[in-house]
């Protein structure tokens, strides 16, 4: 379960101290064999790109894809929870399973940090790791689809862990997903369709907690992920 | 067998149904209930609040779960009140509810960031020259270096960096600008200090320190009424919200209660079933409209007409007409309406000057001690002359005199003014008074009318001989009010009107052509008015906003209002008076926190600037200036005087002449002055006297476009300048970032106007003024995209803080309900590391220097008395240069900055030596300071700050304040007011005496908001039996009101009140900015287009531009930035609700969305302010560059009543007097835009920064 540690790396902040062992990285990929075929290739070939790019320019798109703004935050209950009172209880109820694993989390990030999950799969039986990333593998998929739009390289190391995680995802629904999350927009109808207000109590169970716009993915609206 | 065996005796099943079937009993897991159970089971709950901008201050509970916040809710334990009043809870809304969003969103940010050009270029000289401060001064000093990183701004490219080397570079910057340029280079910007007030005080104290320059913010927001300094002498002063319970009339005037001020707005519907009636005054069908029983719908900008009809109304019948008793015992004895006016003839008749003195008469009236300075009332009881206690002549050099008794303060005789001559005036003069009304503005929204500029009426007046044997005629100010409103008396004459029907100034009627409200209900809110405070003794109030306050000629407006309460004795009474909550916040314990903010214990004076000057000179919006200072001229005034004055020269007159600050201060580094002087052989003080005279030194501000006299670097915090408040943005982006910007407008020389007449004229302007802009902020804010640096602070739930309000008396805190996320910190804990790394870094560049500091004359000073009778120009050899008189006063202080760390970790000496104070009045504190060594500990190792209190953490911050305030330290508030009681001779100290041993501290606010304690730094009493209210102990404990007589002021008597036309309250509409040109019009090519009034009210879904990126809030309006406009006007250029929209005028271009709604009056378009530009704003068509925010289409003008200084209330003080940003005269050109482009693509190099000009346009 190595390769997910790689991953994580590879989705942290870009500094000289890991990507300067890019070697090793690509190594435990190779030698481990959970990622296979074009998946594989493909981030075997961010990563050459992302050793042989200059530290800085890497820093800098590293700070305008996932740093600010919502579309690729790496913290999942963001596309999950978005602002819903049950992002509190959700990080909690993660931080707890950690904890029952005997792990914690000691740089002062959140439980929900998708580099932070892989390294906790990294650690677990394969079994259960892989359970959890099933559950959030849509919405891994969903920041994937829209890197892949704005031909990020960073793709890649989502599709490799889509593809490790064994979910087997509609191709369809996430693009919908990406649509709906940073829509294409070519004429104005199309516009007033994405800003209309859906109703207010349209059926949605929790009302008040659902978000405004169209859920990005059918994703449970409590509990972990 | 029997199934004996079978049967239990002990146990009987479980009943799979119970309760008649209604219960069930299942095995199923409960596991989905965790959510519930789970929501109400925390591990602790924390007390805080929301703490910049939103003036709620609302206690809420934190809930926190294994460190995380999970949400919050309000508090609702605050102290009762007592019978018959409700209580305060529950505070909060919607907005406040939302806050936790913050801390895990997105959009939060979470590690230091630098701009990745400026870092790379920091690195590579740093390898190369070894020295940080070196680094940064090879970067800095080589433009092609700088503006590598300068033309960035705005346009992303930012890299994490670690807290060290973020530190290092930014104090590298401050001390290689303190050491080329002075530390007077160096600024801060951060409003509001009563909400967060340590995170204020420590961005201030490094500052400080440092002699670097804190910035005001309330008069830059516009948000200051200069109308109060002018005419109490108060910042601002307010009732408590509970207040309003008290009350039985209300007119909402400009605010709109339950919209801006939601937790308070119960108060407010809770007191109509107690009968009081309400009344809203608002153009557009605001919330507060629906709520209120009458409606009155003045066009936007016209307030003050109406104000002053209704004050028309209320002279005339209840003054004139005898109708109360009340009100004219209490404008003899608050009021200035028995003052007496010189009259002074111009042509054909005479013209109101300034106030009689008791040095106008032979041998001063009896008067030793400041005979300039004491205004005269004539007794109608010895029929003399006399000089009454409580001017601000008895205020300053002498004690026990300084009070409202009504005495003669030479004799102590008990005197008994005289407000009218009318029943023998020695003679009936024609007086001139100005009109405004008849001034045609550039849009016809705004009518006129035909009334000549020049309004004579008869006035009845007195006869007296002055010192020099000569004579003169007099009236009084009563006398002069009647005249001003327009009344017949019985004296024949024009211009006045015998009824309200009439049509002249100032008759209802009259109001009626130009407010579009019928005279009919003018008077009947008038009378009604009137009436319920003759009844109630003062119970009428008025609650007015920002919406009335951001005019350029907000003071008539203001005025006209105050005047109306004053006539009507409503000020200093319970349920009465004005109730003006905006911007100020109200910091209770000030007095106990200015020492914390600004050094004072270390070193005085601060450094200190006006923003609005230094923003409109700096950011070269003078350069642009359409507004002429003829043009605003009474037409009473000497127009060849300030003939060859601009605004921008009127500015530099009052710097130079010490009235306002100056920031930078002059155009040299003022750490080398002392040095020179010894070289000359002369005291600092002399050789920089001298040196100005002869020219060879200068002010910055007399040429602020050379390179020595920039700002250099500015730290932005709590604050989102560039996405809020700054007024001209554009002008900002140009001149002070040379970042891409949209303004459009032509400067002096291409408009073929003059140029200033006092400033250096550069051809062309700087850009990029500013080396290094850090802002401080939990969010990516506008401000932050447009930094160098930007550092993650604490939210409101990670760091201790102090938080008071105006709208209720209790003190309470900002908690660390969890550590700080990510690698963000306390803005205590920033400013901290910073002043250790500059402490560090300065060694080798600066050691202990000699700094010389420019201070203006300062309000609440004995300096106040500066330029009794006529305004005189050293520069122009009107006068001597005399510091601290005719010119700011010079002030040497030590800056010893290698140990600026441990100054500013441990409170220094002073304190215990020269005391503490505030508002001219001063006490001792040693008791307290060795409370704060005892509390604090004090600091053991050795140096400067060895043995003193120690101020290491922010708690240890919030006990400074609480120990050395009078607010929250009983024993300290006895000393206030027994210093006080020296002052006026009357005992004050039963004030605070049952709370003399109550000492509120962190731990206690923490527990429960506190209830603060009396103290003479406010005007009103925080006690068991009354709710606060402004100017209550002026009216109950007879201490004067801080201006020229002591009294409330209807009258400004200074030279340039006067030359403006502002003695008395007039109506003066809107001024034309000038900004919808031919040449911007055709940028607009062929799409229908509509000049509209630009209207920039208090939002609902946000608090200035806090939420307003907040995806809940967001949700609830419309999801980005929109501009509300009426269905008539949409209808004239073919624009539907939710249609996307361009606005623009020279200034620059803003994209929204439509809302067409019935709500908005024809003429007028809204957006509520501060939208960050940040949210789904897209490009504009006009300018190509992304929409900008609402301050994109204005520019500041100043005006110059506001510069007015050294003269008793109209003296300077930090966020107290100057120049104020207004914004609302403004128009713009809206039209529908057909095609949204998000503008995504990546920065291309070589992009323009600046607009093309309007000739190449044209072309």
């Amino acid at each position: 379960m190595r390769s997910f540690r790689v991953l994580a790396h590879l989705l942290s902040y870009p500094q000289s101290q890991w990507i300067s062992h890019m070697d090793e990285l690509k190594q435990v990929l190779l030698e481990e064999k959970l990622l296979k075929g074009r998946a594989l290739k493909n981030v075997m070939a961010f990563m050459d790109d992302l050793a042989d790019t200059d530290l800085m320019a890497a820093q800098e798109i590293y700070v305008e894809l996932f740093d600010r703004g919502r579309a690729h935050c790496l913290h999942l209950f963001e596309h999950v929870h978005g602002e819903s009172r049950f992002r509190g209880q959700a990080m909690v109820d993660l931080a707890d399973r950690y904890k029952s694993k005997g792990l914690e989390i000691g740089t002062g990030e959140l439980p929900d940090y998708l580099p932070l999950m892989l390294e906790f799969i990294s650690i677990s039986a394969a079994e259960e790791g892989l359970e959890l990333l099933e559950q959030s593998a849509p919405v891994i998929a969903t920041i994937g689809e829209k890197l892949k739009r704005q031909k990020s390289g960073y793709a890649s190391v989502f599709a490799a862990i889509v593809s490790m995680s064994g979910a087997r995802l509609n191709e369809a629904d996430i693009k919908k997903a990406a649509d709906a999350a940073l829509p294409e927009i070519k004429t104005l109808d199309e516009l007033d369709e994405q800003w209309q207000e859906p109703e207010a109590f349209g059926g949605a169970p929790e009302c008040g907690t659902c978000p405004p716009h169209k859920t990005p993915i059918t994703a449970p609206s409590q509990g972990g992920i | 067998m029997s199934n004996f065996i079978d049967r239990l005796t002990y146990f009987s099943k479980v009943k799979d149904r119970f309760s008649n079937g209604h219960g069930i009993t299942t095995t199923e897991s409960r596991d989905w209930e965790k959510a519930y159970r789970g929501r109400w089971a925390h591990d602790k709950i924390v007390r805080s609040t929301h703490g910049v901008n939103c003036t709620g201050s609302c206690s809420w509970k934190i809930y926190v779960k294994n460190g995380l916040v999970t949400w919050e809710t309000q508090q609702t334990d605050y102290p009762r009140t007592r019978p018959d009043l409700p209580n305060h809870e529950p505070r909060g809304c919607s907005r406040g509810a939302s806050y936790s969003w913050y801390l895990y969103s997105a959009s939060r940010l979470k590690f230091p960031l630098i701009r990745s050009r400026l870092l790379q270029a920091y690195r590579a000289a740093k390898s190369e020259l070894g020295d940080p401060v070196l680094a940064w001064g090879s970067i800095v000093s080589d433009p092609s270096k700088a503006n590598e990183y300068k033309k960035m701004r705005g346009l992303g490219g930012f890299v994490r960096a670690s807290w060290d080397e973020v530190n290092e570079i930014t104090a590298a910057a401050n001390v290689y600008t303190t050491k080329t340029y002075g530390p007077d280079r160096v600024f801060g910007f951060s409003p509001i200090p009563a909400m967060s007030m340590v995170s204020y005080a420590a961005g201030s104290r490094y500052l400080s320190l440092m002699g670097g320059v804190c910035l005001s913010f309330y008069d830059w927001y516009c948000d200051l009424p200069p109308s109060s300094p002018q005419t109490w002498g108060e910042q601002t002063d307010v009732p408590e919200s509970a207040d309003w319970y008290n009350s039985s009339y209300i007119i909402a005037w400009g605010s709109n209660v339950p919209q801006t001020r939601t937790p308070d707005a119960h108060f407010f519907t809770e007191v109509r079933y107690k009968g009081t009636k309400t009344v809203s005054v608002t153009p557009d069908y605001s919330e507060v409209a629906k709520l209120t029983d009458i409606w009155l719908n003045p066009r936007q900008g016209t307030d003050s007409a109406m104000a002053m009809a209704m004050g028309h109304v209320v002279f005339k019948e209840f003054h004139l007409g005898g109708k109360s008793e009340y009100f004219t015992d209490y404008v003899r004895n608050y009021s200035d309406m028995p003052m007496q006016i010189l009259l002074e003839k111009q042509g054909e008749h005479y013209i109101p000057s300034r106030n009689l003195r008791a040095s106008d008469f032979d041998n001063d009236l009896g008067v030793e001690n400041n005979s300039e300075w004491k205004s005269v009332v004539f007794d109608e009881s010895s029929k003399t002359h006399r000089v009454p206690n409580g001017t601000i002549g008895s205020r300053w050099g002498e004690e026990g005199k300084w009070n409202l008794e009504a005495k003669d303060s030479v004799s102590g005789e008990d005197i008994w003014p005289n407000l009218s001559n009318i029943d023998k005036p020695d003679e009936v003069l024609d007086v001139a008074f100005p009109y405004f009304g008849n001034q045609q503005h550039e849009s016809k929204i705004f009518a006129h009318t035909d009334h000549e500029s020049v309004q004579v009426r008869k006035l009845p007046v007195r006869k007296v001989v002055l010192k020099d044997g000569s004579e003169a005629y007099v009236a009084t100010v009563y006398d002069l009010m009647a005249a001003n409103y327009g009344i017949d008396r019985g004296l024949g004459g024009e211009n006045t009107a015998s009824d309200f029907n009439d049509d002249g100034p100032y008759t209802p009627k009259w109001a009626e052509n130009i407010t579009g409200v019928s005279a009919d209900k003018i008077i009947q809110v008038a009378r009604e008015f009137a009436d319920n405070a003759d009844k109630t003794r003062g119970r009428s109030m008025v609650i007015l906003g920002a919406a009335i306050n951001h005019w350029y000629h907000m003071d008539m407006t203001y005025r006209g209002i105050m005047n109306l309460l004053i006539l009507c004795g409503c000020i200093g009474k319970s349920g009465g008076g004005w109730a003006h909550y905006v911007g100020q916040e109200k910091l209770r314990p000030q007095t106990g926190w200015l020492p914390l903010a600004f050094g004072l214990d270390w070193s005085r004076p601060p450094r200190q600037m006006n923003s609005t000057s230094f923003f409109y000179n700096h950011s070269n919006q003078w350069r642009y200036e359409k507004l002429g200072v003829t043009e605003i001229l009474s037409p009473l005034a000497d127009a060849g005087k300030w003939q060859d004055y601009s605004l921008i020269d009127c500015n530099v007159r009052s710097e130079r002449m010490g009235w306002l600050p100056s920031a930078p201060q002059l155009d040299e580094n003022p750490l080398g002055l002392a040095a020179k002087a010894k070289n000359a052989g002369q005291s600092t003080k002399d050789y920089v006297v001298a040196s100005l005279q002869k020219g060879d030194l200068q002010f910055a501000a007399e040429d602020p476009d050379r390179e020595d006299n920039f700002p250099r670097n500015l730290f932005v915090w709590r604050s989102n300048i560039l996405g809020s408040s700054g007024k001209g943005h554009e002008y900002m982006l140009r001149h002070l970032l040379g970042a891409q910007n949209g303004m459009m407008s032509d400067d002096l020389d291409g408009m073929g106007a003059d140029k200033p007449s006092e400033v250096q004229w550069h051809e062309a302007a700087p850009e990029g003024k500013l080396d290094l802009v850090v802002t401080l902020d939990f969010r990516m804010s506008t401000t932050a995209v447009y930094s160098d640096i930007v550092l993650p602070t604490a939210t409101w739930y990670e760091k201790n803080d102090l938080n008071t309000s105006d709208m209720h008396p209790f003190i309470h805190p900002l908690s660390r309900a969890v550590d700080p996320a990510w690698e963000s910190r306390s803005d205590w804990d920033i400013f901290k590391g910073l002043a250790k790394k500059f402490s560090e870094l300065c060694v080798g560049h600066l050691g202990v220097e000699t700094d010389l500091v420019t201070v203006p004359i300062l309000h609440d000073t004995p300096g106040e008395l500066g330029q009794a009778l006529e305004v005189k120009d050293w520069k122009k050899g009107e006068c001597d240069p005399v510091p601290g008189k005719s010119m700011p006063n010079l002030v040497e202080v030590e800056r010893d900055y290698p140990n600026l760390y441990k100054k500013f970790t441990s409170l220094g000496p002073l304190m215990a030596k020269l005391g503490n104070g505030g508002k001219g009045v001063a006490w001792n504190t040693e008791a307290e300071v060795d409370l704060l060594a005892k509390l604090n500990k004090t600091v053991r190792a050795e140096g400067v700050s060895q043995g003193l209190p120690r101020i290491e953490s922010d708690i240890d911050a919030t006990e400074v304040v609480l120990s050395l305030a009078p607010e929250t330290n009983g024993e300290v508030a006895v000393k206030a007011w027994a210093s006080l009681s020296k002052v006026t001779g009357r005992d004050h100290t039963h004030l605070a005496r049952p709370k003399e041993d109550e000492k509120i501290r962190f731990r206690d606010v923490q527990a429960q908001p506190r209830k603060i304690i009396s103290s003479p730094t406010w005007s009103g009493l925080e006690d068991e039996h009354v709710s606060y209210n402004a100017c209550y102990t002026n009216v109950h404990e007879l201490i004067p009101w801080r201006t020229l007589t002591g009294r409330q002021q209807f009258y400004q008597d200074h030279e340039w009140m006067r030359d403006f036309g502002e003695g008395l309250c007039v109506y003066k509409p809107p001024i034309s900015t000038r900004t919808i040109t031919n040449a911007v019009k055709e940028r607009g090519g062929d799409v229908k287009q509509i000049a509209l009034n630009w209207i920039t009210p208090h939002q609902k879904w946000g608090i200035h531009s806090t939420y307003s990126d907040n995806l809940l809030m967001l949700t609830m309006n419309r999801g980005g930035p929109v501009v509300w406009l009426s269905e008539v006007d949409a209808q004239k250029v073919d624009i539907q609700d939710n249609d996307w929209i361009e606005l623009y005028n020279v200034n620059g271009a803003i994209t929204a969305r439509a809302v067409v709604s019935q709500r908005v009056p024809e003429g007028m378009c809204m957006m509520y302010h501060a939208q960050e530009k940040t949210m789904n704003t897209p490009g504009s068509r006009i300018t190509g560059k992304r929409g900008g925010i609402h301050n994109s289409v204005t520019k500041a003008v100043v005006k110059p009543t506001h510069m007015i200084g050294g003269y008793a209330q109209l003296s300077w003080g930090f966020n107290y007097y100057g120049t104020v940003g207004s914004n609302r005269d403004e128009f713009v050109i809206l039209r529908k835009t057909n095609t949204v482009d998000w503008m995504e693509e990546p920065y291309e190099e070589g992009q323009p920064i600046n607009m093309p000009g309007n000739e190449e346009v044209g072309q």
